[in-house]
């Protein structure tokens, strides 16, 4: 008599017992999934919205006294050396800080890349922020020469463009400045190649004027420059008593759209259709002497570098172009923790963030920021070269909220040796609230975020800034301060930002108990649907078993009867039922989110995408409901062997009539 | 040829509240070719008696004789196998399987090869006058006759040597229990079977070559 056929010989009555124990898996695995998942989203939801410290970036005029009793004053960041001797032992009271997460720096080329610059029409541009794709080699042809009080001024049209960022406009007159003791002067009428630092004027006067005026830059036209009014507005200046700087003024812009005037005096308009280059100081490899980058030149640009003698004219050109390709790169362990990450400043809109085991293998994977992406053409999956250079101390661009935004190190006459390009997948898109904004602790367009491991081991550790974060336990913030003033550490020493975790925490535990009380309810559900399903299996079973112990069969072949019988129902069920709860998982989804407060949602959402569309659902919890289904594998096959047993010890006629 | 040995077997069934003595010092013999009729009215112990001789109870005294060897030390299930068959009241025949897969089942646990089995199967089923159509049906679309005799047809398959039947003709009617009876008393004398019947029908229990009496427990002779 073969079990499995017995069972398919009544199909009403097996299919009713497999239905209800398949209801009942899928619920227990239900409540397992979802407890499992509230357990993930509270720890998505404390690596998100962490509080955190950042060391001040502020810095302060202080007083010094060196080894020869010399005193003066020198601007240096508050967060001294002392401090951080200090903040090293606060790092160790894990009661109030949970973690000292370090973020490395390093530069970076990526030759198929070029990075965003501040210089377009509706920006804000400074030309600080572009470091150092800022820099430029020109050729231009000097048409004036003026001495200033402290240096002289060349002036001169653009002859050749030989490196510029392309986003930057090649403005018809270029202004630059060499020191008064240069020798000897360009002269006009000659050609001149020059290295330094672009700035175009033009466009920094057309964001002042639109600012001022209150119109968009794009109606800004020199052609509603006008000097006609000038002279007498200067007769009734003078007249009315305002001679304050009305010597000055050289011209008048009226702005049609809305109404206004802004006055400008001649070095405004001077930067009309103007730029100017800083020119870098470049020494010489042969002679060794260290001069402004300008020298003559009177022939072919490529006929000039060819030269010998004017290999570091070569090797700077080559290094101007090459920063135009440079980035800077932030490593991390902790996205979270992460200044613009942790204040949504930056916000992951395409694709993911890091997971654990890419910080901790230290996978070449990294971040992008949507800007950078749309102008490359970088796709989410696409893998990026990175050649990594420099030394760890970060190049800053100062704003007016001070030291921030670290830049990658410009390349002067050395450009790196070409390593192999390690390949970065792009597995996330970053958005930034405000690109160019001004701010502390915060990053550029261009910067580049790969988990600290994915980087060499020669990657700098600088402490400052968006560089070393102290992440609190949760409503840790006044402990913090009170622990850091009982070391002797002024707490506005550092920055701290909160993040609502503490609005969160009534939410969270409400989360938690429905998570738990969804669990028992499942448990006690399948409980009771197990009992009963083998009740009923050893009540219908009884006769059948007495018969076969009436005939001579063995106790063993009673027994294995009774196993198969009852035992292969329950696993054809569990199975099933947890292939449906997980096909259904994703239709409860939307309804227990809207039970979730909304700060919660997205963290909740992360845990199950997480769980759910990654590795599915059965999958993605699997190493929680392996041991659930082992576990209800191995009672159910203990209560059918008991029960079988129990059975074949009975005597057949107490079997056969029902005892 | 078979021969049952009974010497002053007793059986109490035993709750917590009392003690019943089902079978009180019993002592009979009974030998193949023979049928051996029990009557008595319901609870004065036939089923018990019967349950003893089937090996389904152990006795609390006595001893109970099967060709000479004692029942007691015998391997119960090896004994259900080879040497004794029950015919049921109730039939008792698998529900799910088919009339000929019932009549298998015995075989098959006797280790029978598949294909000898099915032939004693569908000749033992003719041989019961049963037709070839109820070979593949359920029990449960025969008649009350039709499935006793399927229930013997089993206890004939096995060819053991002891049939027991308690109360065989308790569900049928009287055409079908004279039926069964003839079957029964055939199957004695052709097979050389010992056949022990419990019934409380004395007119079935007339047609048997002994008949015994039982009476709260106690056996005693009947002359027939």
């Amino acid at each position: 008599m073969k079990p499995v056929s017995q069972l398919l010989r009544d199909p009403a009555r097996t299919g009713i017992a497999c239905l209800l124990l398949c209801a009942s898996f899928c619920f227990l695995f239900f409540g397992f999934g979802v407890n499992r998942a509230m357990r993930d989203s509270i720890d998505q939801v404390q690596r998100q919205f962490v509080t955190i410290a950042l060391p001040s970036t502020e810095k302060a005029l202080l007083p010094y006294e060196n080894g020869s009793g010399q005193k003066g004053t020198t601007i240096e960041q508050v967060f001294t050396e002392d401090d951080w001797v200090t903040a090293d032992k606060l790092a160790q009271d894990h009661t109030v800080v949970e973690g000292v997460y370090q973020q490395k720096y390093i530069s970076a080329i990526s030759e198929n890349l070029v990075p965003l610059v501040s210089a377009s029409e509706g920006g804000r541009y400074s030309s600080n922020l572009d470091y150092p794709a800022n820099q430029a080699a020109l050729i231009i042809a000097v048409t004036e020469v003026k001495e200033s009080q402290f240096s002289w001024e060349i002036v001169g049209s653009v002859d050749q463009c030989v490196s510029l960022h392309p986003a930057y406009e090649i403005r018809s007159t270029i202004h630059i400045s060499l020191p008064s003791d240069y020798s000897p002067l360009p002269e006009v009428g000659n050609h001149y190649l020059i290295i330094g630092t672009y700035r175009d004027w033009d466009l920094q006067l057309r964001q002042v004027l639109a600012v001022r005026l209150r119109c968009p830059i794009e109606e800004i036209s020199w052609s509603n420059l006008s000097s006609d009014g000038i002279q007498q507005m200067k007769e009734d200046a003078i007249q009315h008593g305002y001679l304050e700087g009305i010597e000055d003024i050289a011209a008048e812009y009226f702005s049609e759209s809305t109404g206004r005037s802004v006055t400008l005096n001649q070095s405004d308009l001077d930067k009309v259709n103007s730029a100017s280059v800083s020119l870098l100081y470049i020494t010489d490899t042969k002679t060794g002497v260290t001069s402004p980058a300008i020298t003559e030149i009177d022939e072919e640009l490529s006929t000039f570098l060819d030269q010998e003698e004017n290999l570091t004219w070569k090797n700077t050109i080559e290094s101007t172009e090459m920063n135009l390709h440079c980035f800077p790169i932030l490593g991390t362990d902790r996205l979270e923790c992460v200044c613009a990450f942790n204040q949504k400043w930056a916000y992951i809109v395409e694709g993911r963030a890091f997971l654990q085991e890419e910080y901790q293998s230290g996978t070449k994977v990294c971040l992008i920021s949507e800007t950078l992406a749309l102008q490359n053409g970088i796709h989410l999956g696409d893998a990026i070269p990175l050649s990594f250079y420099g030394t760890g101390d970060p190049i800053y661009v100062e704003t007016n909220s001070g030291m921030t935004r670290p830049v990658a190190q410009a390349l002067r006459t050395n450009v790196p040796p070409k390593a192999d390009a390690d390949s970065f997948q792009v597995i996330g898109i970053f958005r930034q609230a405000d690109i160019w904004g001004d701010g502390y602790y915060q990053i550029t367009p261009n910067t580049i975020i790969v988990p600290n491991k994915s980087l060499p081991e020669y990657a700098g550790l600088p402490r400052n800034g968006n560089f070393v974060t102290f992440a609190l336990q949760s409503n840790k913030v006044q402990e913090f301060k009170e622990a850091a003033s009982a070391l002797g550490l002024d707490p506005a020493r550092f920055v701290v930002f909160d993040s609502e975790i503490e609005d969160l925490t009534v939410a969270l535990e409400d989360s938690v108990a429905s998570g738990h009380r969804l669990l028992a309810s499942s448990i006690i559900a399948w409980i009771i649907t197990i009992s009963a399903y083998f009740l009923a299996v050893s009540i219908r079973q009884r006769k059948n078993l007495g018969l076969m112990r009436a005939q001579g069969a063995s106790k063993r072949d009673v027994i294995v009867f009774f196993l198969i019988t009852s035992v292969l129902p329950v696993v054809f069920s569990s199975v099933v039922g947890a292939i449906l709860c997980s096909s259904l998982f994703k239709f409860f989804i939307s309804r227990l989110t809207g039970a979730i407060p909304a700060q919660l949602v997205a963290a909740f959402n992360t845990a199950f995408a997480m769980g759910f569309e990654e590795d599915g659902f059965m999958l993605g919890f699997l190493s929680e409901e392996i041991p659930v289904a082992v576990s209800g594998a191995v009672l159910c096959s203990v209560t059918a062997f008991a029960v079988s047993l129990a059975i074949s010890n009975k005597s057949p006629t107490s079997l056969l009539k029902g005892d | 040829m078979t021969e049952i040995i009974v010497d002053r077997v007793g059986f109490s069934y035993r709750s917590r509240r009392q003690i019943i003595r089902a079978v009180n010092d019993v002592s009979f013999r009974a030998k193949s070719g023979k049928v051996y009729a029990l009557v008595g009215r319901s609870g004065s112990g036939k089923s018990t008696l019967l349950s003893l001789l089937a090996g389904l109870n152990k006795p609390d005294c006595g001893s109970i004789m099967i060709n000479g060897s004692n029942l007691q030390s015998m391997n119960p299930d090896l004994y259900r196998r080879k040497q004794i068959s029950v015919i049921y009241q109730n039939y008792s025949l698998f529900p799910l399987l088919t009339v000929k897969e019932n009549l298998l089942y015995p075989l098959l646990l006797n280790k029978v090869d598949k294909s000898k089995a099915l032939l004693l199967a569908e000749e033992t089923l003719r041989s019961v006058n049963l037709d070839k159509s109820v070979d593949n049906r359920l029990p449960s679309t025969l008649s009350g006759g039709e499935q006793q005799r399927v229930a013997i047809a089993r206890a004939i398959a096995v060819q053991s040597n002891i049939i027991l039947a308690d109360e065989p003709t308790g569900n049928l009617d009287k055409e079908n229990s004279l039926l069964i009876m003839k079957l029964l008393l055939e199957l004695a004398e052709e097979k050389d079977i010992c056949i022990i019947l419990a019934t409380h029908d004395l007119n079935l229990a007339a047609q048997a070559n002994h008949l015994f009496q039982m009476e709260d427990g106690e056996l005693s002779e009947v002359d027939s």
